[in-house]
This record gives C-alpha cells, structure tokens and sequence, in this order.
C-alpha cells in the first residue's frame, strides 16, 4: 500500500488547451451582430441585393451569444433589415421590369409594374425611417452590454458604420424616385400611340402529338392592315414560332405539335413594335387559343413490395396497358431516384423485372417507381407508378443456452444430466441456435466475457461457442457474457445478446473448508496452552477449607516473588468465595469473570474481592515491577474480603434457607 | 518510541496516503474514470464502451467495432499500424484532436484531412464565450439541424475525398495569431470541423477538438448525439495517449486494479482468511513471549 501511495503528491501539471464551461468566463460581443448588419446594409445601398440577403441570412439573432434583455431588440432589427432588402430588391425589379416593357410599347403591362414600384418605394421609406429609429434606440441599449474595450470599440464602429449605410440608402432611394418619375413620364407620353388588334386561330381544335396544324391571324390597326410587321407565336408561353404579316396584315404558321403528351397546348400570338413603329404604334397580343392534344395513354399494373433488404433480388411482375404500343416497351425501377432495375415489355404488355437493392442502401422509407418511357412513333404515352417502400435489414434471431450456474471444476455427470459441456482450457462451450429467414452464411461472431474476447466464424442453426471463461481459482461470482454476429451479407444487421451467469468455483470451496478447519484447530490449540497455564496456578491455590498449600510458580515468575505472593492471597480469597457463594472458579474462567458472576452475591466484600482481583491479574499479565506495598495491599485486601465475608455469612446461608 | 509504535504509526500514515489518493476524484483529462468536468465517463457510459488502457491492448483491436482516440500523446508506429488495420478491416476511427498528435494518426492512415492546429473563434455563435464555438452539422432536413459545441478547438483542412459534415458559422474565424481578434489573412468562416472518410472497408471520422465528448460538454450540447450516428458498437475508448501520465494516475490506476481484485469474492475470502490467521498467530506469538 505504502509503495502504491508513495510518490502520489508528485503529479506534474497537465497543460490541455480547453476550460470549464460552467466556470469559463462570459464575455458577449454584441456589437459584432450590429457590425456585420452594418456590412449587410452598405452592400445593399450598392445595390447588392444578393449578397447583402445572403449576409443578413447568416445572422440568427435567436441562436447568437449576446445577453437575453437584448435578443428581442436584436432578432427585430435584423428582421427589419432583411424586410428593407427585399423591399428595394423588389423595387429595383419592378422598376427594371416597367422601365425595358416601356421600350417595347408594352403600355398594359409597364403599367402594372410602375404601380408595383410606387408602392415598394413608399415602403422603403417608411422602412428607413423605422430602421433609423431603431439604429437609435438599438445602439443605446447595446452599448451598456459589450464585455471589455474591445466590444466598446465594436459597438461605437458599428454606429458609425450603421449611420453611414443608412444615409447612402436615402440616397439610393432618392435614386429610385428619380428613375420611377422619369419612367412614369415616358409612359404618359407612350399611352397616346395607336393600339394594333391581332388575332389568332387555329385550323382544327385537336391535334395529335408530332402532327402539324395551321396557325393563322391578322394584325391591324385603327381599321387597316399593319403589313410587313414580324408576329411572334407562344406555344404554352414559350415563343416558338415567328412569321411576317403580308399586305393585308394577316399572317400563317405550320406549328407541330410537341411530343409532350400533355392533354392541352396554348397558343397566343404577340406583336411588338420594332424600328419606326415605336414611335407610333404599342404592342398587342391575341386571345389565347387551347388545342387539344391527341395521344395514347399508358397504365401500368405492378406489384410492388412494402419492404425491401439491401443486397436482396427482388421480381417485380407487371402488365402495360394501352391502346397504342405495349410490346418491347422499356421497364425502369428506380429506388430513390438510382436505377435498381430494367426490363422489357413483352408483345402482351406484361414484364418481369429483377431488382436489387444497393448493398449500401441506409435503412429507412424510399420512394420506389416504375417507369416505362413514351413511344413517339406510335404516339404513345409514358407512364410510372410509384410507392413508399420500407428499405431494412433483418436481424437473425440468436438464442444461447447459456447454463444458470457453471461449476468449476466441472462436475460430468451433472453437465450430462443438463445437457451441457463443462469449462475447458478453451473456455466454456455454450449452445448457440442462430437462424435467419434469409441465407446466412458464415457470419463473425464476436464472445465476450469481461475483457476477454474470442472472435469465430459461426453458422446458421445449432453450434457450440467456446466463451472464453479461464479455468482459474480466481474465476467465481456473478459473469456477464456476450455475444456479437456480425453478418456478412448486407441484408443483415448485427445482432448482441448479453446473459449473465454464477460461476461457482469449487476448488474454492474446498480450499475455504480447509482454511476453516486449520483455524478451528489453531484456536482449540492456543486456548489448550492458555487453560493450561490457569490449571497449573489454581492447582497449587490454597483451598479455604484446608491448610494453604505451598506455593506454585506460575510460568515466567520468580519463587517467592511478590507477584507469587498475591496471587496466592487472590486464590484463598477466591476460594473462600467459591465456598460461600457456591460459584465454582471454573477451568475456563477467567478472572475477571469469575467476579462479575460472584461480585453483587457477597455485598461489601465484593468491593475489596475485585480490587484485589485487579491486584492479581497485575500480578499475573502485567510487565511493571511488583513491589512490597503492592504486597502488602493485597494482604489488607484479603483480609478485609475474609472479615466482610465472616460478616456475610450467617446472612448469606440465611437467605438461601 | 517503542519499535512496535513506529510500525503503527508508518502503517497509519500509510493508510491514510492510501485514502487521500482514492478519494480524490481522477481529474486527468479524457479519463474515462473521470467524473469531473474534463472526464470521458458519461460517453464512456453511454456507449457502453470499453476502456483500451495499453499499447499492447492495441493488438487485440479487430473490426467491427469503433475506437474513439484522443490523442494527446504520440502512439507508438506499431499502435498506429493496428489502428489502420482495425480501419481498413470495417472499423470506425473517431479521431478528436486540435492541436494534439492526430495530424500523425491521420498521417499514418494516408487521410487527406489534416488538422490545422490553430484556435477557432467564433463571437457571436458561441457557447459562454467565443472560444467556445459552434458548429452546424449537415443534415437530411434544416427541421432537424444540429450544433457541435467547441471547446477551444481548431479547423480541418481537407483534400479530395474527404466529406465534410459540420461547419462552423460564418461569423467565425481561425485566430491564427490568437489574439482574440479578426486580422487580415486570417481564414474567415464557415469553416470545416467536422469530416470524414472512407478508408477500406471502414471509415474515419475526425472532429477538431479534442475536447468534444468531455463531461461538461456532452451536458450542454449534442455532441455525443452527433457523434453516436456514426458509431457502431462494440466501441473502445483510448485510455493509452488520451493525456500524460501522472503519478496519481498510475497510483490510482493500481489502486482501482487492487478493488477490482478485492471485488471478486474468493479474494475477499481469501484476505479474510489471512487476516483472521494473522489475528490469531499475532495472539499466540504475543501470549508466548509472556
């Protein structure tokens, strides 16, 4: 113990660069917030609007480490920021947008846009306003919460820099209002030019995916023929086609329906001033025109499974449905969006498909589909289909036989009679049963006792696992065991079982009865020599009733020592008692019991008989010099015992009467 | 004084050493005993892990399994060629460092992560202070965003093949010079703490700070829910390099190894046994010399 404790205050300091959260120090440095926002709002008077929404983005006022009185104050500032930016970013496209329709004599919709804008730059400068207000009050605030110099000087930089960015934004809105009065007078001066009619219709109102129709239309103005003017066609709002009006104005197009197989398409011709015409003349659009497209639809009839295992082939059986083409069609299984399969239609429309789940698939619900792409020369639709599928791995069941109590060393009949195998050097050989409903094969398993562990290749159904459980006379109590199956196959997930088990060691047992025994005979053998030693004083101790004998040196004493000398006047006293009290000073007594049993039996008497006693047992144990006064008290107490108990004993042998 | 007293006092003081050394709680950094704030005990109780105490315990490492290293302290080259096995063999290698040996371990596994060694600080998304930084880890939906919390921990730099999955926010920064304040050349936020990669049959996940799964962190955080997606049982817990070794501990590692032996029954037996004999020769030696 010594040696393990001896060099312990000698422990050298450790240096590891990390502190105490619970005690480090706080510190909060809120002008940092204000510093970047600061940054955010000079990015937006640059007209930055992308970055400046990105950079406010980053600031989560909720989550940052500042002081609790000032998140509020700092989550609205910065939510008020980020409305200002997409209030000009706004602003800045409607006015953008009016401004490049106004070019194209587009009256009708420069109008919407212009009024979109009057109504964001308002707003932006109720904003400011709001935003310089609260720069005020915020700044206030914040400066009574910056933790050392350093966050001071944050915050009195982000005043600066706040104060600085609001100022260039009142600039940048004075901009916008300029730009906004300089486009409202172009369109008051735009408003006054002819507006065109233009119309537009189609030969037939349906139309097969891939075959072609005619588009035609005239473009006029205040009655007569607009001539030689270009005409744009918007197929489902896409410009698609472009044609030139003739003499009279009208114009005709060859437009192929797309393979889309969408059930309708939209056609709407456009015209916009070019050249001299923007001078004089806005732009038109006809009505809208809805044709009907014509295909052949697929339906698709699968099976799909609620579950799948990663690794595992799985047959999806299938019949397409159509009108159209259904033979030779290609079948494609997508897991999550990852081909996991593909087959082909045969000529009746029905498919068989394997699939196999990716072996690295994680655990979890999917989206499975199937899909067959569209046949444009038979004017074929596509189709898919598609559901949630569960993706998981199935753990094999393991059950062990493990025995409640493992004897050691182990006793054969009783293992035969249990049905199971006793420890060996190896270990203790356990019964394990492991099955799973899908191939396993040669899986690791992993057997642990404590510390130790012992890694094998197991099988599937009934085997022996050696745990590695050391044959020792240490190895006894209460042991955990455990084993982990590691599958090999990816559709399998590992599986642990933890058992625990009393180990009782019968070498043990034996060895403590032996060490029992031992001790039994040590004791019977110290308190023999300690009785004789007792023996041999009271043997030569005088009997009251007769002459004192002569007296007996007791081991280690001195003839006619003073210690011999008390002692024997204590064995006369004591016999004198043992005859009036009729209590026998036993082989087994010692001296003081013999005068807690007697004391209280032979009143004062008793007082003297135990200081004397004290006197004796001196004598007998102790190593201080015993001299002729000590003799000589003894002699006085045994003289006042015999006269108290001379007093006593016609009262004594009365009261027994 | 008599022989016999000097022999009684020399016993008492050496009981009383003994005591002072088990009562006073292990306070060495990453110990897995460690109940105090810097200790490894709640993740070591969390993950059910075991405790790899010795280089030599490196050999018996085999996949599967994770290890989680901390290493303050160089592992030998043959340690080091274990742990590669163990990784390429399937098994998970956490490694936490910032400015320990994991550049070494990292070096050893031939891992295009390395660890840059410099302080991350982050003022304003931080826990307690802005060296306490934190970090938001990657995932499937933003509903279920997690943070890393720091504790005075660095950045990675990465190469092709490694995928980082926590960063830090963009107000941080690496104080290169560590004076607490943003100076130009200074790499600026978000930047990468935590990565990972595959390596072989396995993977390795590595996180710059050493301090991430420390008592008081795993307390106020989710840094041990973090790290437990990519933990696959059984797992081991570095006990060989995780902090320099002191007297107190290795008295205290004996002591520890001592109770665990005294815990079995039939050594308690046994010392009853012995001490009862004593009692009883020390009485008849005693009562013979009188």
């Amino acid at each position: 113990m010594l040696l393990l404790t001896s060099c312990a205050p000698a422990s050298p300091a450790v240096l590891v660069p990390h502190e105490n959260p619970a005690t480090a120090a706080s510190r909060f440095s809120p002008g940092d917030l204000f510093l970047h926002v600061a940054g955010s709002l000079q990015q937006l008077a640059l007209q930055q609007y992308g970055s400046a929404r990105e950079a406010l983005s980053q600031v989560d006022a909720g989550e940052a480490h500042i002081p609790e009185a000032l998140r509020h104050i700092c989550v609205r500032y910065v939510e008020l920021c980020d409305e200002l930016a997409r209030t000009l970013d706004g602003l800045d496209r409607s006015l953008s947008t009016a401004e490049r329709l106004l070019e194209t004599n587009e009256i009708a919709a420069a109008r919407a846009q212009l009024d979109e804008a009057r109504g964001f730059l308002s707003l932006a400068e109720d904003q400011l306003d709001s935003l310089e207000s609260a720069t005020t009050e915020a700044m206030a605030l914040v400066g009574r919460y910056g933790t050392g110099g350093a966050a001071r000087a944050a915050v009195t930089e982000a005043r600066t820099r706040l104060d600085d960015a609001i100022r260039r934004l009142r600039e940048l809105t004075a901009e916008y209002l300029r730009r906004l009065d300089a486009a409202t007078m172009q369109f008051e001066r735009r408003v006054s030019f002819v507006s065109p009619w233009l119309t537009c219709d189609a030969e037939v109102d349906a139309v097969w995916v891939g075959e072609q129709v005619v588009v035609s239309g005239v473009l006029s103005s205040q009655g007569g023929p607009l001539a030689a003017r270009t005409v744009q066609l918007l197929v489902d709002g896409i410009a698609a086609y472009e044609a030139v009006t003739d003499a009279g104005g009208a114009y005709a197009l060859q437009v192929t329906a797309p393979y889309r197989y969408m059930p309708r398409m939209t056609l709407q011709a456009r015209f916009s001033p070019r050249g001299a015409d923007l001078a004089s003349v806005q732009s038109a659009a006809s009505a809208s025109v809805e044709l009907t497209v014509r295909y052949y639809e697929t339906s698709i009839e699968v099976g799909l499974p609620r579950e799948l295992q990663p690794g595992v082939s799985t047959r999806l059986l299938g019949r397409l449905s159509s009108i159209g083409a259904v033979g030779e069609r290609p079948v494609e299984v997508l897991l999550s969006g990852e081909m996991v399969g593909h087959a082909v239609s045969f000529d009746d429309g029905a498919f068989v498909c394997e699939m196999r789940v990716p072996a690295a698939a994680p655990e979890g619900d999917v989206q499975l589909a199937v899909r067959t792409p569209s046949v444009d020369e038979m004017k074929t639709g596509p189709v898919d289909t598609s559901a949630a599928v569960r993706v998981s791995r199935v753990a094999p069941s393991l059950s062990l036989g493990f025995p409640g109590i493992v004897l050691m060393p182990s006793v054969r009949l009783l293992d035969q009679l249990l049905g199971q195998r006793g420890v060996t050097d190896d270990g203790l050989p356990v019964r394990t049963a492991l099955d799973s409903p899908l191939p396993l094969t040669a899986p690791a398993l992993v057997a642990r006792i404590g510390d130790e562990a012992v890694r094998v290749t197991g099988r599937a159904g009934e085997t022996w696992v050696t745990f590695p459980l050391r044959r020792s006379v240490w190895t006894v109590g209460i042991q955990t065991a455990r084993l982990d199956v590691v599958p090999s196959e990816p559709w399998h997930r590992p599986v642990t079982r933890e058992v625990r088990f009393l180990v009782v060691n019968l070498i043990l047992v034996l060895l403590a009865l032996v060490v029992l025994c031992w001790i039994v005979v040590m004791m019977a053998y110290v308190r023999r020599g300690q009785v004789e030693a007792v023996v041999h004083l009271r043997a030569e101790a005088p009997v009251p009733a007769a002459a004192p004998p002569p007296p007996v040196v007791a081991p280690g004493f001195a003839a006619a020592s003073h210690r011999h000398a008390i002692v024997n006047l204590y064995l006369a006293a004591a016999r004198r008692v043992e005859g009036l009290t009729g209590l026998a000073f036993g082989r087994t007594v010692t001296l003081r019991e013999f005068l807690s049993s007697c004391g209280a039996l032979i009143g004062r008497a008793g007082t003297f008989f135990a200081r004397l006693t004290a006197l004796a047992e001196e004598a007998l144990y102790s190593r201080h010099d015993i001299g002729a006064a000590d003799v000589a008290r003894s002699h006085e107490l045994a003289d006042l015992v015999e006269g108290e108990m001379a007093r006593e004993a016609p009262c004594a042998r009365g009261g027994k009467t | 004084m008599t022989g016999r007293a000097w022999v009684n006092a020399v016993l008492a003081a050496g009981i009383g050493v003994a005591m002072l050394t088990w009562l006073h709680p292990a306070d060495t950094d990453y110990s897995a005993a460690g109940r105090g704030w810097n200790g490894l005990q709640r993740t070591t109780r969390e993950l059910n892990a075991v405790t790899l105490a010795a280089a030599g315990e490196y050999a018996l490492l085999a996949p599967p399994g994770t290890l989680i290293l901390v290493p303050s302290m160089l592992p030998e080259r043959s340690v080091l060629g274990n742990v590669n096995g163990f990784v390429r063999g399937g098994g998970v290698l956490v490694l936490l460092d910032d400015y320990g040996y994991g550049n070494d371990v990292l070096e050893a596994l031939g891992a295009p992560i390395q660890f840059s060694g410099r302080p991350l600080v982050d003022p304003l998304h931080c826990d307690t202070n802005e060296t306490m930084p934190k970090a938001k880890v990657s995932t499937v939906s933003a509903a279920d965003a997690e943070a890393l919390t720091m504790n005075h921990g660095s950045w990675l730099v990465l190469g092709a093949g490694a995928e980082t999955w926590a960063r830090s926010s963009y107000f941080s920064y690496g104080d290169a010079d560590n004076n607490r304040k943003w100076d130009g050349g200074e790499p600026e936020g978000p930047l990468p703490v935590g990565a990972s990669w595959v390596c072989g049959e396995g993977q390795v996940v590595v996180v710059a700070d050493a301090s991430l799964l420390i008592n008081s962190m795993v307390e106020r955080s989710d840094n041990l829910e973090v790290l437990s997606r990519f933990v696959r049982a059984p797992v081991y817990i570095d006990q060989a390099y995780h902090a320099a070794d002191t007297s107190l501990d290795r008295n205290k590692q004996r002591m520890e190894r001592l109770r665990v032996f005294l815990s079995y029954p039939a050594a308690v037996a046994v010392a009853v046994i012995l001490l009862a004999g004593a009692a009883l020769w020390y009485g008849w030696y005693a009562r013979r010399a009188e």
